[in-house]
């Protein structure tokens, strides 16, 4: 009972090399494919059985080689690529509810003891100067706090595992309207009570913090408006602003071209649909739409919520 | 008044354990650090009241206090670091009957604890303007379905039947008065159960004066 370890090249060859592997190989065929030729046929047949012949042998010596070197290796780096970034973005997200966990079920409540004792401290200490110097120390307590979970609430926001999508969605949408110059208005209705698979409510978050995002920094928008739905099998999210629209998504900003690509990447990993539509002066529309695989009734960790 | 505590943070039971003993009417009868057994423990302590914590080993515990409703009469008040007036909303919508964040005074922990333990609803979220906030969607059910979502809203209508069954009128009644057919009536009232999760009559009439209906 044994096992071996096949080493691989760690690194794939150039460019320029396969190029010139696959030249050598059409050429090498197509010599080999003359030669034999006369061989193979009778004298003086007309040039366009020769051409026949010579397409048929040519084609069926080459699309084998072209299948194992080519299109099989290209299919499998795909499936790796895919896989890899899938465990990545799973691997972040795990990393970032541990943190977000400790940051507002650790610290934060030892902050919150703080805060809630010195509170209370306060209430019996007298004396005017040591009791200014307690509500000042709450209050330095009181922000730690609040520090700590606006850093929880950055990494990964805990109601989006208890209380699912729409929740957290809501709440991305007030802080945005809280901070920026944005009016933000979510309608998630059809959602409402309905949990789905980790992965998917995930995505979806993300792609929704994501475009929000782009909306705040690139589209000049006062208004933008998000609609989550179930449209069939499909979880359909829709964030449309009334900003200035992109003009080509080719020639966007870099970094919102980088934020449009992280949302295409995550939905066709979960084997949804991006789209975009939008008309200059207009505003912009994007789409996406994900399988909605359900979370069983009795994983679903708050079904009446 | 008998209280048990359920909380994985040995300090916050040790503060409400100091808390409480200062108190002559109310005793810790049990404690718990998880939801594993503590129902269980509750039934066997008779516990009136359960100061429960929202997260605790092995998940969110909301699903629980539903299961406190119904396997127990004990009320349940949470005490938990979210200030996120969804949570409140959902564990209100799951049976609660108080909700307090912890870094509330003790003196406002106090007040729950009375309150709770009389039937009356209770909810700080250590910031006046969203508690203010949340009271307002709790006591005045949207008409429509407007941009703001809200997992646990009522129709106007079926406030109004509400506020009717509060009254202890039945279902016939009901129908009677509004012109509608009693089945209807039973649809809103299957609707409401769902929304805001009552089962019996008697929830329904103590719901609703709590509420001010």
């Amino acid at each position: 009972m044994g096992w071996r370890l096949t080493m691989q090249r760690a690194v794939s060859p150039p460019p320029w090399v396969v190029w010139g592997m696959v030249l050598i190989t059409i050429s090498l065929t197509e010599f080999a494919v003359m030669v034999t030729l006369p061989r193979l046929l009778p004298a003086n047949t007309s040039r366009v059985w020769d051409s026949i012949v010579d397409a048929i042998l040519l084609t069926s010596i080459i699309s084998p080689l072209m299948w194992w070197s080519t299109v099989r290796p290209l299919q499998e780096a795909a499936r790796l690529r895919e896989r890899f970034v899938s465990d990545l973005i799973a691997g972040t997200e795990r990393e970032r509810r541990r943190i977000a966990h400790e940051l507002h079920d650790g610290l934060g409540q030892s902050l919150t003891l703080l805060v809630s004792g010195l509170r209370s401290l306060s209430d019996l200490v007298r004396n005017d100067e040591p009791h200014r110097r307690v509500v000042d120390l709450a209050r330095i307590a009181q922000q730690a706090l609040s520090d700590a979970k606006q850093m929880a609430m950055g990494l990964r926001p805990s109601l989006l595992d208890d209380l699912g999508l729409a929740n957290a969605i809501q709440r991305l949408a007030d802080d945005v309207a809280n901070h920026e110059k944005l009016g933000v208005s979510v309608v998630a209705t059809t959602v409402e009570g309905h949990r789905f698979l980790d992965e998917v409510e995930t995505a979806m978050f993300r792609i929704c913090q994501e475009a929000l995002q782009n909306v705040c920094k690139h589209s000049k928008a006062s208004q933008v408006a998000i609609t989550l739905s179930l449209a069939g099998d499909h979880l359909r999210l829709e964030v449309s602003d009334n900003g200035q629209g992109i003009e080509s998504i080719r020639r966007s900003p870099t970094s919102g071209q980088l934020g449009l690509i992280g949302i295409r990447e995550r939905a066709t990993l979960l084997r949804g649909q991006l789209t975009i539509v939008s008309v200059v002066g207009q505003g912009t529309r994007l789409i996406v739409e994900l399988p909605a695989q359900r979370q069983k009734e009795e994983t679903a960790r708050c079904a009446s919520c | 008044m008998r209280v048990m505590l359920i909380d994985d943070h040995s300090l916050v039971r040790a503060g409400l354990k100091q808390l409480v003993a200062a108190q002559s009417d109310i005793v810790v009868v049990a404690e718990a650090n998880r939801v594993d057994g503590a129902l269980e423990m509750a039934q066997k302590s008779r516990a009136e009241l359960v100061v429960l914590d929202l997260t605790l080993p092995g998940g969110a515990s909301l699903p629980f206090v539903a299961v406190l409703r119904r396997e127990t009469s004990a009320k349940v008040l949470i005490l938990t670091m979210h200030d996120d007036p969804a949570y409140a909303r959902a564990a209100l919508a799951a049976g609660a009957l108080g909700y307090v964040v912890k870094s509330c005074p003790e003196s406002v922990l106090l007040e729950a604890l009375q309150s709770v333990s009389r039937g009356r609803l209770f909810i700080d979220l250590d910031n006046d303007e969203q508690t203010d906030h949340l009271w307002k969607t709790l006591m005045q059910p949207s008409i429509s379905g407007d941009t703001d979502y809200s997992g646990s809203k009522l129709s106007s209508r079926e406030t109004e039947v509400l506020r009717m069954l509060g009254q202890g009128l039945s279902n016939l009644v009901i129908a009677e008065r509004l012109e509608l057919s009693p089945k209807t009536v039973a649809t809103y009232r299957a609707r409401i159960a769902e929304k805001v999760g009552l089962k019996t009559t008697a929830d329904f009439v103590k719901y609703a004066r709590d509420m001010g209906f």
